[in-house]
Protein backbone atom coordinates (compact mmCIF):
# COMPACT_ATOMS: atom_id res chain seq x y z
CA UNK A 1 0.00 0.00 0.00
CA UNK A 2 1.45 3.21 -0.49
CA UNK A 3 2.41 5.69 2.49
CA UNK A 4 -0.42 7.88 3.18
CA UNK A 5 0.33 12.19 2.37
CA UNK A 6 -0.66 14.86 4.25
CA UNK A 7 -3.02 15.54 1.37
CA UNK A 8 -4.84 12.10 2.05
CA UNK A 9 -5.80 12.72 6.03
CA UNK A 10 -6.74 16.81 4.94
CA UNK A 11 -9.43 14.95 2.38
CA UNK A 12 -10.61 12.05 5.02
CA UNK A 13 -10.63 14.99 7.87
CA UNK A 14 -13.45 16.64 5.82
CA UNK A 15 -15.13 14.20 4.95
CA UNK A 16 -14.40 14.48 1.22
CA UNK A 17 -13.66 10.96 0.37
CA UNK A 18 -15.76 7.71 -0.76
CA UNK A 19 -17.07 5.22 2.28
CA UNK A 20 -14.97 2.11 0.87
CA UNK A 21 -11.46 4.61 1.05
CA UNK A 22 -12.28 5.54 4.42
CA UNK A 23 -12.71 2.31 5.29
CA UNK A 24 -9.16 1.48 4.45
CA UNK A 25 -7.61 4.44 6.25
CA UNK A 26 -9.50 4.07 9.32
CA UNK A 27 -7.85 0.95 9.01
CA UNK A 28 -4.23 2.49 8.62
CA UNK A 29 -4.86 4.85 11.33
CA UNK A 30 -5.63 1.52 13.68
CA UNK A 31 -1.87 0.89 13.58
CA UNK A 32 -0.24 3.66 12.20
CA UNK A 33 0.91 6.20 14.92
CA UNK A 34 2.56 8.55 12.23
CA UNK A 35 -0.54 9.19 10.33
CA UNK A 36 -2.53 9.14 13.61
CA UNK A 37 -0.62 12.46 14.53
CA UNK A 38 -1.22 13.79 11.64
CA UNK A 39 -4.88 13.59 11.56
CA UNK A 40 -5.10 14.48 14.72
CA UNK A 41 -2.62 17.90 14.39
CA UNK A 42 -4.95 18.92 11.54
CA UNK A 43 -7.91 18.43 13.85
CA UNK A 44 -6.26 20.40 16.26
CA UNK A 45 -5.59 23.27 13.76
CA UNK A 46 -8.75 23.55 12.58
CA UNK A 47 -10.22 23.52 16.27
CA UNK A 48 -7.73 26.17 16.87
CA UNK A 49 -8.25 28.50 14.10
CA UNK A 50 -12.21 28.77 15.02
CA UNK A 51 -11.28 28.58 18.27
CA UNK A 52 -8.52 31.73 18.48
CA UNK A 53 -9.98 33.49 15.10
CA UNK A 54 -13.40 34.87 16.15
CA UNK A 55 -14.86 37.62 15.39
CA UNK A 56 -15.65 40.00 17.50
CA UNK A 57 -19.46 41.27 15.34
CA UNK A 58 -21.28 44.58 15.73
CA UNK A 59 -24.25 44.60 17.62
CA UNK A 60 -27.75 44.58 16.10
CA UNK A 61 -27.57 48.31 15.99
CA UNK A 62 -24.97 48.51 13.79
CA UNK A 63 -26.31 46.17 11.49
CA UNK A 64 -29.97 48.24 11.21
CA UNK A 65 -27.86 50.87 10.61
CA UNK A 66 -25.84 49.43 7.88
CA UNK A 67 -28.93 47.81 6.06
CA UNK A 68 -30.56 51.16 6.18
CA UNK A 69 -27.92 52.56 4.32
CA UNK A 70 -27.59 50.12 1.65
CA UNK A 71 -31.74 49.91 1.05
CA UNK A 72 -31.24 54.07 1.01
CA UNK A 73 -28.62 53.61 -1.69
CA UNK A 74 -30.96 51.04 -3.56
CA UNK A 75 -33.60 53.45 -3.47
CA UNK A 76 -31.74 55.33 -6.21
CA UNK A 77 -30.49 52.57 -8.10
CA UNK A 78 -31.67 51.09 -11.32
CA UNK A 79 -31.73 46.88 -12.20
CA UNK A 80 -29.07 47.21 -15.31
CA UNK A 81 -31.52 45.25 -17.70
CA UNK A 82 -30.20 44.29 -20.78
CA UNK A 83 -32.60 43.29 -23.48
CA UNK A 84 -29.74 40.75 -24.81
CA UNK A 85 -29.43 39.44 -21.42
CA UNK A 86 -33.37 38.91 -21.14
CA UNK A 87 -33.74 36.94 -24.46
CA UNK A 88 -35.62 33.50 -23.61
CA UNK A 89 -33.37 30.46 -22.82
CA UNK A 90 -33.54 26.82 -22.23
CA UNK A 91 -32.55 27.53 -18.80
CA UNK A 92 -34.55 30.16 -17.98
CA UNK A 93 -35.83 30.23 -14.87
CA UNK A 94 -39.37 31.81 -13.19
CA UNK A 95 -38.30 34.87 -12.46
CA UNK A 96 -37.46 35.66 -16.09
CA UNK A 97 -40.75 34.75 -17.52
CA UNK A 98 -41.98 38.13 -18.01
CA UNK A 99 -42.16 38.52 -21.65
CA UNK A 100 -41.12 42.26 -21.74
CA UNK A 101 -37.89 41.92 -19.17
CA UNK A 102 -36.88 45.60 -20.26
CA UNK A 103 -40.33 46.75 -18.15
CA UNK A 104 -38.02 45.76 -15.16
CA UNK A 105 -35.53 48.64 -15.36
CA UNK A 106 -36.49 50.77 -12.21
CA UNK A 107 -36.67 54.84 -13.31
CA UNK A 108 -34.30 56.54 -11.22
CA UNK A 109 -36.01 58.31 -8.33
CA UNK B 1 -34.93 28.55 -0.99
CA UNK B 2 -38.31 28.96 -2.12
CA UNK B 3 -38.85 31.78 -0.61
CA UNK B 4 -35.43 33.00 -1.29
CA UNK B 5 -36.13 32.66 -5.02
CA UNK B 6 -39.67 34.28 -4.40
CA UNK B 7 -38.04 37.76 -2.85
CA UNK B 8 -35.37 37.80 -5.60
CA UNK B 9 -38.29 37.00 -8.80
CA UNK B 10 -40.46 40.25 -6.83
CA UNK B 11 -37.74 42.14 -6.82
CA UNK B 12 -37.10 41.83 -10.57
CA UNK B 13 -40.66 42.54 -10.52
CA UNK B 14 -40.31 46.13 -9.17
CA UNK B 15 -40.52 45.40 -5.22
CA UNK B 16 -37.14 46.57 -4.38
CA UNK B 17 -38.03 46.99 -0.55
CA UNK B 18 -37.91 43.42 -0.54
CA UNK B 19 -34.41 43.15 -0.93
CA UNK B 20 -33.78 44.37 2.09
CA UNK B 21 -35.37 41.00 3.27
CA UNK B 22 -31.72 39.67 1.70
CA UNK B 23 -29.42 42.34 2.94
CA UNK B 24 -31.11 41.77 6.64
CA UNK B 25 -30.28 37.66 5.97
CA UNK B 26 -26.82 38.04 4.66
CA UNK B 27 -25.62 41.11 5.84
CA UNK B 28 -24.27 39.63 9.37
CA UNK B 29 -22.23 36.71 7.30
CA UNK B 30 -20.65 39.04 4.31
CA UNK B 31 -19.06 41.63 6.79
CA UNK B 32 -18.13 38.50 8.90
CA UNK B 33 -16.15 37.17 6.28
CA UNK B 34 -14.96 40.34 4.58
CA UNK B 35 -13.73 41.21 8.28
CA UNK B 36 -11.46 37.87 7.74
CA UNK B 37 -10.41 38.94 4.22
CA UNK B 38 -9.87 42.43 5.03
CA UNK B 39 -8.79 43.76 8.70
CA UNK B 40 -10.18 47.16 8.91
CA UNK B 41 -14.21 47.21 10.16
CA UNK B 42 -14.52 50.59 7.95
CA UNK B 43 -13.47 49.30 4.41
CA UNK B 44 -15.01 45.89 5.10
CA UNK B 45 -17.97 47.86 5.82
CA UNK B 46 -17.65 49.77 2.21
CA UNK B 47 -17.39 46.07 0.46
CA UNK B 48 -20.17 44.76 1.74
CA UNK B 49 -22.24 47.88 1.04
CA UNK B 50 -20.80 47.85 -2.60
CA UNK B 51 -21.48 44.51 -2.90
CA UNK B 52 -25.06 44.36 -2.17
CA UNK B 53 -25.59 47.21 -5.00
CA UNK B 54 -23.77 45.19 -7.33
CA UNK B 55 -25.92 41.87 -6.38
CA UNK B 56 -28.57 44.59 -6.65
CA UNK B 57 -28.05 45.75 -9.95
CA UNK B 58 -27.12 42.56 -11.72
CA UNK B 59 -29.97 40.72 -9.68
CA UNK B 60 -31.55 39.33 -13.40
CA UNK B 61 -28.21 37.47 -14.03
CA UNK B 62 -28.20 35.21 -10.78
CA UNK B 63 -28.91 32.11 -12.53
CA UNK B 64 -29.56 30.03 -9.50
CA UNK B 65 -26.81 27.60 -10.18
CA UNK B 66 -24.98 28.39 -7.08
CA UNK B 67 -26.79 29.48 -3.81
CA UNK B 68 -27.62 33.39 -3.76
CA UNK B 69 -25.40 33.22 -0.44
CA UNK B 70 -21.99 31.86 -2.98
CA UNK B 71 -23.16 34.32 -5.55
CA UNK B 72 -23.27 37.49 -2.97
CA UNK B 73 -19.45 35.99 -1.58
CA UNK B 74 -18.35 35.57 -5.12
CA UNK B 75 -19.08 39.77 -5.59
CA UNK B 76 -17.46 40.53 -2.40
CA UNK B 77 -14.65 38.62 -2.99
CA UNK B 78 -13.87 40.47 -6.21
CA UNK B 79 -15.09 43.62 -4.75
CA UNK B 80 -12.13 43.06 -1.96
CA UNK B 81 -9.79 42.22 -4.27
CA UNK B 82 -10.08 45.40 -6.28
CA UNK B 83 -10.65 47.62 -3.39
CA UNK B 84 -7.63 46.03 -1.97
CA UNK B 85 -5.64 46.98 -4.93
CA UNK B 86 -7.17 50.84 -5.10
CA UNK B 87 -5.59 51.02 -0.82
CA UNK B 88 -2.56 48.80 -1.98
CA UNK B 89 0.28 51.77 -1.25
CA UNK B 90 -1.49 52.23 2.55
CA UNK B 91 -2.82 48.71 3.68
CA UNK B 92 0.58 46.55 2.13
CA UNK B 93 3.23 48.86 3.39
CA UNK B 94 1.74 48.80 7.11
CA UNK B 95 0.92 44.85 7.29
CA UNK B 96 4.39 43.90 5.50
CA UNK B 97 6.28 45.93 8.13
CA UNK B 98 4.77 44.69 10.91
CA UNK B 99 4.82 40.97 10.14
CA UNK B 100 8.41 41.57 8.67
CA UNK B 101 9.66 42.69 12.17
CA UNK B 102 8.09 39.49 14.05
CA UNK B 103 9.30 36.95 11.54
CA UNK B 104 13.48 37.83 11.62
CA UNK B 105 12.74 38.25 15.51
CA UNK B 106 13.21 35.18 17.37
CA UNK B 107 12.67 36.81 20.61
CA UNK B 108 9.70 38.69 19.49
CA UNK B 109 8.19 35.06 18.22
CA UNK B 110 8.39 33.58 21.39
CA UNK B 111 6.35 36.39 23.08
CA UNK B 112 3.68 36.30 20.71
CA UNK B 113 0.53 34.21 21.90
CA UNK B 114 -1.08 31.69 19.88
CA UNK B 115 -3.61 33.88 18.32
CA UNK B 116 -1.86 36.20 17.45
CA UNK B 117 0.73 33.56 15.23
CA UNK B 118 -2.56 32.23 13.93
CA UNK B 119 -3.28 35.39 12.96
CA UNK B 120 -0.70 36.69 11.58
CA UNK B 121 0.57 32.97 9.71
CA UNK B 122 -3.10 32.93 7.91
CA UNK B 123 -2.59 36.83 6.65
CA UNK B 124 0.79 35.44 5.35
CA UNK B 125 -0.68 32.81 3.24
CA UNK B 126 -1.44 33.51 -0.53
CA UNK B 127 -4.48 35.23 -1.26
CA UNK B 128 -6.47 32.09 -3.03
CA UNK B 129 -5.16 29.32 -0.03
CA UNK B 130 -6.37 32.05 2.21
CA UNK B 131 -9.80 32.48 0.65
CA UNK B 132 -10.38 28.77 0.43
CA UNK B 133 -9.31 28.17 3.48
CA UNK B 134 -12.09 31.00 4.99
CA UNK B 135 -14.47 30.02 3.34
CA UNK B 136 -14.34 26.30 4.26
CA UNK B 137 -13.57 26.87 8.09
CA UNK B 138 -15.28 29.80 8.90
CA UNK B 139 -18.08 29.84 6.67
CA UNK B 140 -18.66 26.30 6.43
CA UNK B 141 -18.80 25.76 2.60
CA UNK B 142 -18.53 22.68 0.68
CA UNK B 143 -16.08 22.47 -1.96
CA UNK B 144 -18.27 22.99 -4.75
CA UNK B 145 -19.71 26.28 -3.75
CA UNK B 146 -16.08 27.31 -2.70
CA UNK B 147 -15.34 26.76 -6.89
CA UNK B 148 -18.46 28.70 -7.94
CA UNK B 149 -17.14 31.40 -5.92
CA UNK B 150 -13.67 31.48 -6.47
CA UNK B 151 -13.69 30.44 -10.39
CA UNK B 152 -12.08 27.57 -10.65
CA UNK B 153 -12.28 23.85 -10.36
CA UNK B 154 -13.40 21.59 -7.89
CA UNK B 155 -9.84 20.28 -7.28
CA UNK B 156 -7.90 23.66 -7.42
CA UNK B 157 -10.35 24.69 -4.66
CA UNK B 158 -9.68 21.43 -2.71
CA UNK B 159 -5.65 22.07 -3.36
CA UNK B 160 -5.75 25.49 -2.24
CA UNK B 161 -7.27 24.47 0.94
CA UNK B 162 -5.16 21.67 1.55
CA UNK B 163 -2.13 23.87 0.55
CA UNK B 164 -3.05 26.44 3.68
CA UNK B 165 -3.78 23.90 6.11
CA UNK B 166 -0.28 22.44 5.05
CA UNK B 167 1.40 25.45 5.16
CA UNK B 168 -0.57 26.64 8.67
CA UNK B 169 0.63 22.92 10.32
CA UNK B 170 4.25 23.37 9.22
CA UNK B 171 4.54 26.86 11.01
CA UNK B 172 2.85 25.81 14.03
CA UNK B 173 5.32 22.91 14.44
CA UNK B 174 7.67 25.76 14.05
CA UNK B 175 6.75 27.27 16.98
CA UNK B 176 5.94 24.11 19.17
CA UNK B 177 6.32 26.00 22.48
CA UNK B 178 3.10 27.43 21.63
CA UNK B 179 1.48 24.26 20.57
CA UNK B 180 3.06 21.27 22.07
CA UNK B 181 3.60 20.02 18.55
CA UNK B 182 6.35 17.81 17.93
CA UNK B 183 7.93 15.55 15.27
CA UNK B 184 6.08 12.07 16.23
CA UNK B 185 9.23 9.04 15.83
CA UNK B 186 7.86 7.38 12.73
CA UNK B 187 9.42 3.90 13.91
CA UNK B 188 6.29 1.54 14.59
CA UNK B 189 6.32 -1.07 17.09
CA UNK B 190 7.38 -4.50 16.19
CA UNK B 191 4.48 -5.83 16.77
CA UNK B 192 2.50 -3.80 14.34
CA UNK B 193 5.46 -4.63 11.22
CA UNK B 194 4.21 -7.83 10.78
CA UNK B 195 0.63 -6.85 10.45
CA UNK B 196 2.35 -4.11 8.02
CA UNK B 197 3.31 -6.13 5.47
CA UNK B 198 0.37 -8.39 5.42
CA UNK B 199 -1.89 -5.36 4.88
CA UNK B 200 0.98 -4.53 1.87
CA UNK B 201 0.23 -7.54 0.11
Amino acid sequence: MAPMQEEDWIDYLEGDIDAEIKMERDLILSYSQTDHKILRDYQELRALLVKELTIEMPNDTYFDSLQNKIMSEIHFTAIEVDRKECEPQDHILPWRVPKEPWKLKLTQK
Amino acid sequence: MKEEWQIIADVLQGQTHRFGELVGKYQRDLLRMVMRLISNVELSEEIVQESFIKAFKKLHLFEGKASFRSWLYQIAINTAKNKFRECKKQVVSIDNVSIAVASNSDSLLQSLDLKTLLQSEVQLLPNKQRIALILRIFEDLSFKEISHIMGCPYDTAKANYRHALMKLRRRLMDHSHLTGWNEIETHQAPEFLGFLAEAKQ
